[in-house]
């Protein structure tokens, strides 16, 4: 009984939801958008969800002084503070005492940033150590990985104009292969992966609706 | 010699780190700025979508960035935020990155209080900020905005703002503008405004997922788009006002150019060190 009624939900609003798309009649549509609306408040809650998760997690690693503890700490105490500021002052630019947008400017979008742009370094001493020709596969990735580098940015049309015959007689020749290879090999094997995502995400829906894939109804993960 | 070749295999990847670091920040501290790019058909298309609509037009932008990819992306927004402005549309923003709402506030300040002041809120634009739901957002939007956002944010009702008294669907947009950073963005306005709805669909995401859209673009679900920081800075050409994405493009060039640099010293240590068997570092 308890996997039974939950299952049998399932089935019945995701065929539900099926035929709302097809059947366009507003009796239908109109239930169908009524019970999406609903799901705009179920998706809040995990927000609540999340952040229980994120306290219990740290929580146990600060209570067992398991390693990196103390940024755990950190962590909590931002979340703390951060909720609180906007809870409490507000998150708006206009609010009376502007602290979480304050914050938010001066602090977090450079750290975020910061992290992102730390993927350069990682990327370069990847490419340095990984990047390697060892065979006919790795070799041609290698080629339109440079192509494509050198080829998406100013510097290199640039270079490619002050090279002798070559930048003279096919001023456009390295644009056009990089929208080649952006536009052809590029674009059949995102193709494939899209098309084989869907089909892949149809199977996983009609498995959870027949009650096949039951890992979502138990902790464990398993059947 | 081959040990110094299998030496430089085997460098300190602090040494990288550091090379690339002078090389991005002189590059920005520099005052060098190479030639103007050559404007892209894809980013062509995109401008040619907003260029093309008539005055009072509505449209919307979404944020669907945090401040991790504001370097490619907020560029961009500011660039077709101020042709949006000029061109007198009217722009509902909204976002689906919790983390990017204020980075609206930021814009709205940058751009259309200190250039274009005579616009006014609620009239000219309206900020209706985040709401939890991702797709289903979308296809309650496309019913009433009022249903997925009752209040803008900064709590007025929406029914107060005559822009969204005008506006009441997502149907009633000309055109959607994604700056997108990853899901949801771009590839949910697609598969839900586009699909379901037939709202023209374009925008900016940044250059690590630009291949992804290749298809996009040739089946004509997706009206143009700017990849990474290269399509703000064709953009921003295309308004005529150069900004962070042009300076930007110099760090960038310059460090696109050290990263095939490293790879053809890499190769070459590789070889001239002896080949190693598959499987070996």
């Amino acid at each position: 009984m308890k996997k039974t009624v939950p299952l049998i939900i399932t089935f019945l609003t995701g065929l539900y939801m099926i035929v709302a798309y097809f059947v366009p009649h507003p009796l239908i549509t109109d239930s169908a958008q009524q019970m999406q609306g609903w799901e705009i408040i179920i998706v809040a809650f995990t927000l609540a969800l999340g952040i229980g998760n994120l306290v219990m997690v740290h929580g146990e690693k600060i209570q067992h002084r398991h390693e990196g503890w103390a940024y755990s700490i950190v962590l909590l105490a931002c979340l703390v503070g951060m909720m609180g500021i906007g809870l409490f002052c507000g998150i708006r630019q206009q609010d009376r005492f502007p602290a979480y947008y304050w914050l938010y400017i001066n602090v977090m979008a450079p750290l975020e940033a910061a992290m992102f742009s730390l993927l350069a370094f990682f990327i370069a001493s990847a490419a340095y150590r990984a990047f390697r020709a060892r065979n006919k596969e790795a070799s041609l990735l290698l080629i339109s990985a440079t192509i494509i580098m050198i080829g998406r940015v100013p510097l290199g049309s640039w270079l490619w104009l002050k090279l002798p015959w070559l930048g003279s007689h096919f001023p456009h020749l390295l644009d056009s292969v990089t929208q080649w290879i952006m536009d052809v090999p590029n674009a059949a094997g995102q193709r494939g992966i899209k098309i084989g995502a869907a089909l892949g995400a149809v199977s996983m829906a009609l498995r959870m609706m027949l009650g096949i894939e039951r890992s979502y109804l138990t902790t464990g993960g398993g059947q | 010699m081959k040990a110094f070749f299998a030496k430089l295999m085997r460098i300190d990847r602090r040494w990288i780190f550091l090379a690339m670091g002078l090389v991005v920040g002189g590059a920005l501290l520099s005052s060098i700025v190479f030639p103007t790019l050559e404007i892209s058909p894809d980013v062509r298309t995109a401008y040619d979508l907003i260029d093309r609509l008539p005055a009072g037009s509505a449209v919307l932008y979404a944020w669907d960035y945090d401040p991790g990819s504001q370097p490619e992306l907020y560029p961009l927004s500011g660039a077709m935020l101020r042709h949006a402005m000029r061109k007198d549309l009217k722009v509902v923003m909204m976002g689906h990155w919790p983390n990017g709402i204020p980075l609206i506030e930021r814009q709205i300040d940058e751009v259309i209080k200190r250039d274009f002041p005579q616009k006014r809120y609620g009239v000219d634009y309206a900020n209706l900020g985040y709401k939890s739901g991702q797709n289903v957002v979308v296809i309650t939007m496309a019913k009433s905005i009022k249903d997925a956002f009752p209040t803008d944010y900064y709590q007025t009702p929406v029914d107060s703002l005559p822009l969204l008294r005008e506006v009441r669907s997502l149907r009633d947009c000309k055109a959607i503008v994604s700056f997108s950073a990853g899901d949801p963005g771009l590839t949910m306005w697609i598969q839900f405004a586009w699909q379901r709805f037939h709202i023209p669909v374009t925008g900016g995401c940044t250059a690590v997922s630009a291949p992804e859209f290749a298809a996009y673009l040739q089946s004509g679900q997706l009206k143009g788009l700017m990849g990474g920081m290269r399509g703000a800075a064709e953009y921003e050409v295309l308004v005529g006002r150069q900004g962070l994405a042009s300076i930007g493009m110099t760090a960038q060039s310059l460090a696109h150019a050290l990263i095939v640099l490293f790879i053809v010293i890499g190769n070459v240590a590789y070889f001239a060190a002896g080949r190693r068997k598959e499987g070996q570092p």
